[in-house]
């Protein structure tokens, strides 16, 4: 570089600093524009709120939450949540429940706590309520929504209701169980008195008054549950962890009853589509309530929008013929459990049921779950010629080659050996369909709209039944049942007692599939062995009849697909090893010494 | 003051995006400067006319005041995500050298140069989690050095997996781990931080020039050890079945009971072998070689034979590229890149170097 060019170059830059210098002194103080200092988000009405959103981000969510680590699902390669399943869970190996991340969260809502009150004044009420009241509401609201995900997995935790200072002691101890859920109730209770009946605008999607008050039914009904009213690991050191030491279990049930109650007489909240005329009718409801973006039955929602580039990822769940990966195939145990239309339990044992295991079942059935030629959606172009009408093909067919003298072997489009993608996806022989909008297209976007629900008021009015079951009050259970029955196209129930908490149980599981509710279920009615041992799936073939003719219906067998077992300590899961050198005050779970 | 800055977004009403803010850090107001305090000794010597000479120097440097995360310390229920802290302390030592030689004798014009370097560094300070047994500290230890179950074998039958301690599911054709603190039962407490990384301790270097009459020779030998990779492929199961030759031509069967090559998997099916990430030392393997980078023979004709076809000089010459390799490595190249820096594992999706032989032909008119 000569020396002219060097000279140039510093003369200019001289001229740009005056430049800058005369127009503004502090140019070198300037706040940049994606940056704020704290003192500034407390205290703007706008930024604050932006803070609370990303609580709300940090749920987590995914279509499949905890389907594959219970008996509803099994994923590609015929696995699942293999450590789970086999009972091989450890303080090695221990994710279930994601401590750290649901412990971050907590902290952020900590600190937005400490600080909302910098929040100045102002008395406009929205929704009838003022923006400060209603924020402090939603960050009370979400604490208590993590600390339940937490006691749901673990038991009693540390209760870590202020924020850690870097130079603080950390090592806390876990608090009871029935310490952690007078909490959670509690703060529900100081939720639900901040926040507005209902949003409107854009703050839907945030919490309410029915978030809170649902909430508190889902911690009441699982802390009067079995699980943690029965001490079932004699020997462990600390059993208040697990659940309830002393006390009136029947107060408990009272106390579940009457929380999922106040969501009903909100009246704010009713059953989609609530008398189908027809059993197809009721399939068609089912289906759209899952696909719908807006429902009578929201509570606690999530909004995924592909226009706006936040699409929920479909190709996770599509049928790998259709261009997605399927990574949620119902088991066979999943499918048996749907009743037949008529209402009697479905039995493999019967020729006529076994022959053709998908016909007349329970009308959700055909809304939740793609089986061997269950119609779904157009295929690609390219495919229409093999499939025009847009089934499930997971099956085999035998044909017979007369000029080879032989069977020759053609696999559908959605089977493991697919001419479409092969690769290996889930080997259970169904394909999710619940939550999928039959419009989405993979082959031009893997991502769509979808709203989920977190908490729908189906599950508060199962709640409300289970406790009254419990309190004896089948009556009272049957009707509040009965709507649910009704809305699904299903005879009422008329059982009592025991077999109609059976008859209760089958139907939370049917109804809710894949709603994050069994992992949890299974444990808290405590029939842990019910739910895992050896998974099954289907084997389609459509067989070479004796005239050398191929089978129009499908031989469907059951086939174990992978290992299980049961072990009482997967009622609790294990702290991490390294969470448990770090914090010396710790007690692990039982089981996992 | 924490910092907060956007880190997503988050829909409302449907359709309706708005940003997410976080906390960026906790800030750290005592930040300062790393200090590094750096010290070597060097000899450089010419001996005999020249023809020899040598360069030796060793150094030792001490970095303090490191930054970084003291995340080993805190437990996730403090929910913090924490900021660099100056609290690494680190050793790095070691020496180079460089010896050559050249010389004539009658027709033959040669030079010999033989270089080495020596380098480790160890943790004098780091982040321990309190109650961590010693052989898991990295105090001590090299930089990412990491930690890893201790395979002594495969379970060669029930017999075999009865008699040890293992991992709850094991069974014959498995991975046995050892029992590293002998409480008769196999947990994260058996797993032993390694002595090595990714990176040779030792790199070196041998090069040889001749040249006689016509006829030239340059030959250039290079080597490393001291560092340890590994390499998986991605999957194996049911529809995606993806080994390496070496890991299936002598596995474990019940009709082959190897003790000392396990089974097939299924991706996420195994305890040694979840998702492609193996946690044992299995499928760790020293990387030390010697390879023959670089060889060249040549012969340029005779001024007095090229001139008279008008030609200024002509050499014939054939040459090679990684001609020879001497490793333990089999199914990787042991200079293969990591898959991110420091990482032991070997990114799969690159090509390994070239094995090439040229022929040729250089004409100057």
């Amino acid at each position: 570089m000569n020396i002219k060019k060097i000279h140039l170059i510093s003369a200019s830059v001289v001229l740009a600093m005056t430049t800058l210098n005369s127009c503004k002194k502090d140019f070198l103080d300037t706040k940049p524009t994606t940056q704020f200092a704290e003192s500034d988000v407390w205290s703007d009405p706008n930024l604050i709120q932006l803070n609370l959103n990303s609580i709300y981000n940090q749920n987590p969510w995914n279509f499949y939450m905890t389907s594959i680590s219970v008996d509803e699902a099994r994923c590609y390669d015929g696995g699942a949540d293999f450590n789970m399943s086999n009972m091989l869970l450890s303080p090695d190996n221990a994710g279930w429940g994601d401590w750290n991340g649901k412990y971050r969260a907590i902290r952020d809502c900590n600190v937005f706590l400490e600080n909302i009150d910098k929040l100045p004044n102002d008395a406009t009420l929205t929704d009838g309520v003022t923006l400060k009241n209603r924020l402090k509401g939603e960050a009370i609201f979400l604490r208590a929504w993590y600390y339940q995900m937490l006691v749901s997995y673990f038991g009693g935790v540390p209760l870590v209701t202020t924020s850690y200072k870097l130079t603080d002691d950390f090592a806390a101890p876990r608090n009871s169980y029935e310490e952690c859920v007078k909490f959670i109730s509690d703060q529900c209770d100081e939720a639900a008195a901040l926040l507005p009946l209902q949003n409107s605008g854009d703050a839907k999607g945030r919490a309410t008054k029915g978030a809170a008050l649902a909430l508190k039914s889902r911690a009441l009904l699982y802390a009067a549950s079995e699980l943690h009213n029965t001490n079932k690991f004699a020997g462990f050191s600390n059993p208040e962890v697990l659940g309830y030491v002393g006390g009136d279990k029947m107060l408990r049930w009272q106390a579940a009853k009457d929380a999922a109650k106040a969501v009903i007489d909100l009246g704010v909240y009713s059953l989609y589509q609530p008398s189908p005329a027809t059993p197809e009718q009721a399939t068609q409801n089912y289906e759209d309530l899952f696909t719908s973006k807006e429902s009578t039955e929201d509570i606690f929602i999530r909004y995924f929008n592909v226009a706006a580039n936040l699409g929920a990822d479909f190709w996770t769940v599509f049928p790998n013929g259709f261009g997605g990966i399927e990574y949620n195939g119902a088991t066979s145990e999943t499918v048996d459990a749907y009743e037949m239309a008529d209402g009697t339990a479905f039995s493999r044992n019967n020729p006529a049921q076994n022959k053709e295991p998908y016909k007349n079942r329970d009308p959700r059935l055909y809304a939740t779950i793609l089986y061997e030629g269950a119609k779904f959606r157009p295929r690609a172009s390219n495919l229409l010629g093999t499939d025009p009408v847009g089934v499930l093909q997971v099956g085999t067919w035998e044909k017979w080659d007369a000029g080879a003298g032989k069977i020759t072997y053609v696999y559908g489009l959605d089977s493991r050996n697919s001419a479409v993608y092969g690769g290996g996806y889930n080997n259970t022989g169904t394909s999710m369909l619940k939550f999928i909008n039959r419009k989405t297209d993979m082959y031009v976007n893997h991502q769509d709209d979808l709203t989920w629900r977190f908490i729908g008021y189906t599950e508060v009015i199962l709640n409300y039944a289970e406790a009254c079951i419990e309190l004896g009050q089948d009556a009272e259970a049957r009707t509040y049942l009965n709507m649910i029955r009704k809305r699904a196209g299903m005879p009422n129930f008329t059982e009592s007692g025991a077999a109609l908490k059976l008859k209760y149980q089958n139907e939370r599981r049917v109804e809710m599939l894949f709603e994050n509710q069994r992992f949890f279920d299974v444990r808290r009615w405590m029939i842990g062995a019910d739910a895992y041992h050896p998974m099954h799936g289907v084997d389609v073939v459509y067989k070479l009849n004796p005239d050398k003719t191929t089978a129009t219906i499908p031989t469907v067998t059951p086939v174990q697909i992978t290992t299980g077992s049961w072990n009482d300590k997967a009622y609790f899961m294990p702290i991490a090893r390294s969470e448990m050198n770090k914090n010396a005050k710790l007690v692990q779970n039982p089981g996992y010494n | 003051m924490t910092t907060y800055g956007y880190n997503g977004t988050y829909l409302f009403n449907q359709s309706v995006i708005q940003q997410t803010l976080t906390a960026l850090r906790i800030p750290n107001a005592g930040v300062t400067w790393e200090v590094a305090n750096q010290s070597n000794i060097g000899f450089d010597a010419q001996l005999l006319d020249s023809k020899l000479s040598i360069t030796a120097d060793y150094f030792y440097n001490l970095r303090s005041n490191i930054l970084a995360y003291r995340n080993a310390s805190v437990p996730g229920s403090a929910g913090l995500t924490l900021p660099q802290e100056n609290i690494g302390k680190v050793v790095n030592k070691g020496f180079e050298f460089q010896v050559g030689y050249q010389n004539r004798a009658g027709d033959f014009n040669y030079a010999v140069s033989v270089n080495g370097a020596f380098s480790k560094n160890h943790i004098q300070f780091w982040d321990e989690t309190p109650g961590v047994p010693d052989y898991q500290k990295s105090t001590g230890n090299q930089m990412n050095a990491n930690l890893y179950y201790k395979s002594i074998g495969v379970f060669k039958d029930q017999a075999a997996v009865d008699a040890y301690p293992h991992w709850s599911g094991a069974r014959p054709g498995d991975i046995i781990f050892e029992d590293v603190n002998k409480d008769g039962q196999i947990n994260g407490l058996d797993m032993v931080r390694s002595k090595k990384t990714s990176i040779p301790t030792f790199t070196g270097g041998f090069t040889f020039n001749l040249q006689y009459k016509s006829f030239d020779l340059s030959v250039l030998f290079q080597g490393a050890a001291g560092a340890e990779r590994a390499y998986t492929t991605f999957s194996g199961g049911p529809g995606v079945g993806n080994f390496m030759y070496n890991m299936v031509k002598d596995r474990w069967t019940p009709e082959n009971p190897s003790s000392t090559n396990p089974r097939v998997w299924e991706r996420g099916g195994a305890y040694w072998m979840t998702d492609g990430m193996p946690n044992n030392t299995y499928f760790v393997r020293s990387s030390d070689y010697i390879r023959l980078k670089n060889f060249e023979l040549g012969y340029s004709l005779p001024s007095t034979l090229t001139n008279r076809i008008g030609i200024q000089s002509l050499r014939v010459f054939a040459s090679g590229l990684n001609l020879l390799t001497f490793t333990k490595v089999k199914d990787f190249d042991p200079e293969s890149p990591d898959t991110a820096p420091g990482s032991i594992w070997v990114n799969s999706q690159v090509y390994p170097l070239n094995k090439t032989i040229n022929v040729g032909l250089s004409v100057t008119f």
